[in-house]
């Protein structure tokens, strides 16, 4: 009561302050969101104004366009990218927490790629992925490999080159992460458990893991999210090439609504992405309950 | 109100392009700025600052003022129409042949009949091919009233580095007759060789299309609705182009390629001859060798050269407030003394066929020695295919799977009939998008699984 008496306006400061962000949100989030559901019933192609449709974009995307399905499975195969990376981040991240020299000057070499733009690694791999004189066809040259596959234009192989790229771009974040998140394991259960006789294994699979679930949970959350949206790489090296091979249903959005200016049906194709993204996310989160120990 | 002219002055800057006096109405003795926005080289701009001083000579009614944007396609395409939908396009502004049809169609592109009814301008003097690709009737592209005038035309022609002709011991092609696909592969297979280690082919790749169309196949149907290349002529003509490469060995494997680009092996001299447009004459005559053009090889002896052509148009916006000084500008440009003097950069064939037949776009002194080339193959010249549709969405997705012909994992006769339905169904969908009437099947009435 005192409180109030001494500061009448206190509560229009935390309006103020708390303003900017919902006004951000009311602008830059909820109006475009409301705007492109209202959109996704039209074909609306910029120059003139907007014709309903009624349900003819959605008909479409679940009926007739067959790059809906194709894209989307080329989007699954990029999550394969996910628990492959974790298993490699947390491997390099428990081989650091051991390392006591030098540890500073691991984390920032693990760290760099997650600095660096997306657009800047696209094109550094693109080099490097070259078959005639990448650095990887030199090096595969250099021990005896003269016929260097061709990684980004051959349709069985682009996929699986740019699920290497996802890993390394996002093993500096996750070591990171996961690095803090062994910091919080209990040392007295360790401890404990090294007296009674556990070996190595036994420590991580029955201490360490268990502890560091709820840090795995969320990397797998937001990297299924980020792999769902995933454009600016595949954009920069294939364009979604070679015959669609590598294409993102994010960016087959991109270049039906900026390319081809169908921008009705790009909303519509948008508004799926979200569902899935909730879905996926939702389902995430129903199966954590069996893995993820809370603390 | 205010605000608003703050506002609209504000986008001007960053747009660059705003005309001076937008919807204000000059006054008669005042000069009408009327801005001109398009994308190029540095040594267009030249050429584009002398032909607009030489108008605004003999016009003093018009200040021009031309904007470059830097990027062509889709770049380009995507900044005209944020201009357009801004309220600010500029007056006068390129517009692709490629883009034409969505222009058109989104009623951003002026009419021009009633200025012609007044004007001197000869439209007999221009490449038929070149003037028709910006008719529009409502309904129907290249057909009806123009909505643009030709700039330029850019038929497909065979360029060939005389240099490694000479080492090989080939003769050169003929400058006025083209080759027969068999003497040009017996050419091609001369200059494929190993040498220092280093692969040299005899060609790129051969255009598809001219291909196609110069064996009397079609790639579209009469009507643009449905795709056509499942007819054997048309499969044949497209396998002959793949077999090149994966059968007789002249080009270069297009799956060990990666993003090299095709020109770029012409310019390195690792490939001895390449199709392409007149645009590139300015780079190509810094490259260290000899080279020359010839016309693009036919099925057989007799049957016409038929090519793919660009064009760009010159177009007045719908919301033009000065329409009248605005066509004063693209008459001048698309005229025989804007001609010339756009013609002197060496990236262009003029419009007017009696330019191109002139030393001003020959230019004896300069590469190539024969560009006459240039002119016989802009006779029997063809829009390419996608500028019959809405979009060119079709023609990407016919690429992507024809990727599969190119690099002969099989065959077009095995490959087009399959596709076909998923290709016409982008068709169909891009004429829906417009608005206009399915003609097509849908892909589950075509049985597509």
């Amino acid at each position: 009561m005192t409180a109030v008496s001494r500061f009448p306006h206190e509560r229009w400061w935390a309006y103020l302050f708390a303003a900017p962000p919902i006004l951000g949100f009311l602008v830059f989030g909820l109006g475009p969101l409301i705007a492109s559901f209202v959109l996704s019933f039209t074909r609306y192609d910029v120059l003139t104004p907007p014709e309903p449709v009624g349900f003819e974009n959605y008909r479409r995307l679940f009926v007739e366009d067959f790059f809906i399905g194709k894209t989307l499975v080329n989007t699954a195969f990029y999550l394969l990218g996910l628990p492959l990376g974790m298993a490699v981040s947390l491997s390099i991240a428990l081989l650091l927490d051991r390392v006591t020299r030098f540890r500073g000057f691991f984390r920032t070499v693990y760290f760099v790629p997650a600095v660096c733009s997306a657009v800047a690694l696209g094109l550094l791999w693109k080099w490097i992925y070259r078959t005639d004189y990448g650095l990887l066809s030199m090096a595969l040259a250099a021990i005896g490999i003269e016929d260097s596959p061709a990684w980004l234009s051959e349709p069985s192989l682009v996929k699986p080159s740019l699920v290497l790229i996802g890993i390394w771009t996002n093993l500096g974040y996750e070591v990171v992460v996961l690095l803090a998140a062994l910091k919080t394991v209990p040392r007295q259960l360790l401890e404990a458990a090294e007296l009674d006789g556990a070996s190595g294994w036994q420590r991580f699979r029955h201490v360490t893991f268990p502890a560091i679930t709820p840090t795995l949970f969320f990397i797998s959350v937001t990297g299924t999210i980020a792999i769902l949206q995933s454009f600016d790489q595949v954009w920069v090296m294939t364009r979604g090439g070679p015959a669609f091979a590598s294409a993102t249903y994010m960016l087959y959005i991109y270049v039906t609504g900026f390319q081809y200016f169908r921008m009705g049906y790009a909303c519509a194709m948008a508004w799926l992405l979200g569902l899935v993204v909730l879905f996926v996310t939702w389902a995430q989160f129903r199966l954590a309950r069996f893995w993820v120990v809370e603390s | 109100m205010m605000r608003r002219n703050f506002v609209a002055s504000m986008l001007a800057a960053l747009g660059g392009c705003r005309s001076r006096g937008h919807g204000e109405g000059a006054a008669p003795t005042e000069r009408v700025a009327v801005t001109f926005v398009g994308w190029g080289a540095p040594e267009e701009r030249v050429v584009f600052a002398e032909a607009l001083a030489e108008l605004e000579r003999q016009d003093p009614r018009v200040h021009v003022v031309y904007t470059q944007v830097p990027g062509i396609g889709y770049d380009y395409l995507n900044k005209l129409r944020l201009m357009i939908v801004a309220g600010l396009a500029p007056d006068v502004f390129y517009v692709p042949d490629g883009a034409f049809q969505e222009l058109v169609r989104g009623g951003a592109l002026l009419d021009l009949e009633p200025f012609l009814r007044e004007s001197t301008l000869d439209l007999g003097a221009m490449w038929t091919t070149a003037v028709d690709r910006y008719r529009f009737d409502g309904e129907r592209v290249h057909v009806g009233h123009l909505f643009g005038l030709p700039k330029d035309l850019g038929p497909m022609v065979l360029y060939y580095n005389k240099d490694l002709l000479r080492r090989r011991g080939v003769e050169a092609p003929p400058p006025t007759e083209p080759l027969t696909w068999d003497e040009a592969l017996a050419m091609w297979r001369a200059l494929t060789f190993v040498d220092r280690g280093l692969m040299r082919w005899g060609i790129t790749r051969f255009p598809y299309d001219a291909a196609i169309w110069s064996s009397g196949g079609e790639i579209l149907s009469a009507d643009a609705r449905s795709w056509a290349m499942t007819s054997p002529v048309s499969l044949g003509a497209f396998q002959w182009c793949a077999d090149l490469a994966i059968r007789h060995r002249v080009g270069p494997d297009p799956a060990r390629l990666a993003d090299v680009s095709l020109g770029e092996l012409f310019e390195a001299g690792l490939a001895a001859m390449h199709p392409d447009g007149r645009w590139m004459v300015p780079r190509y005559r810094k490259l260290a060798f000899d080279w020359d053009v010839a016309l693009i090889p036919v099925p057989s002896r007799g049957a016409p050269s038929i090519t793919r052509s660009g064009s760009v148009g010159l177009a007045i916006s719908a919301r033009s407030p000065h329409p009248k000084e605005a066509f004063s500008v693209i008459e001048f440009l698309a005229g025989p003394r804007g001609q010339a003097i756009l013609t002197g950069a060496g990236f262009q064939l003029p419009n007017q066929r009696a330019v191109a037949r002139t030393n001003v776009f020959l230019q004896p002194s300069k590469r190539p020695a024969h560009a006459e080339a240039f002119v016989l193959a802009a006779e029997s010249s063809r829009p390419a295919a996608t500028t019959e549709t809405p979009d060119a969405f079709w023609e990407e997705v016919f690429s992507a799977y024809a990727d599969q012909v190119w690099r002969g994992e099989r065959s077009a006769a095995e490959l087009f009939p399959e596709i076909a339905p998923r290709i016409n169904q982008t068709i169909r969908v891009a004429f829906e998008e417009v608005g206009l009437q399915p003609r097509g099947r849908s892909l589950s009435q075509a049985g597509w699984k």
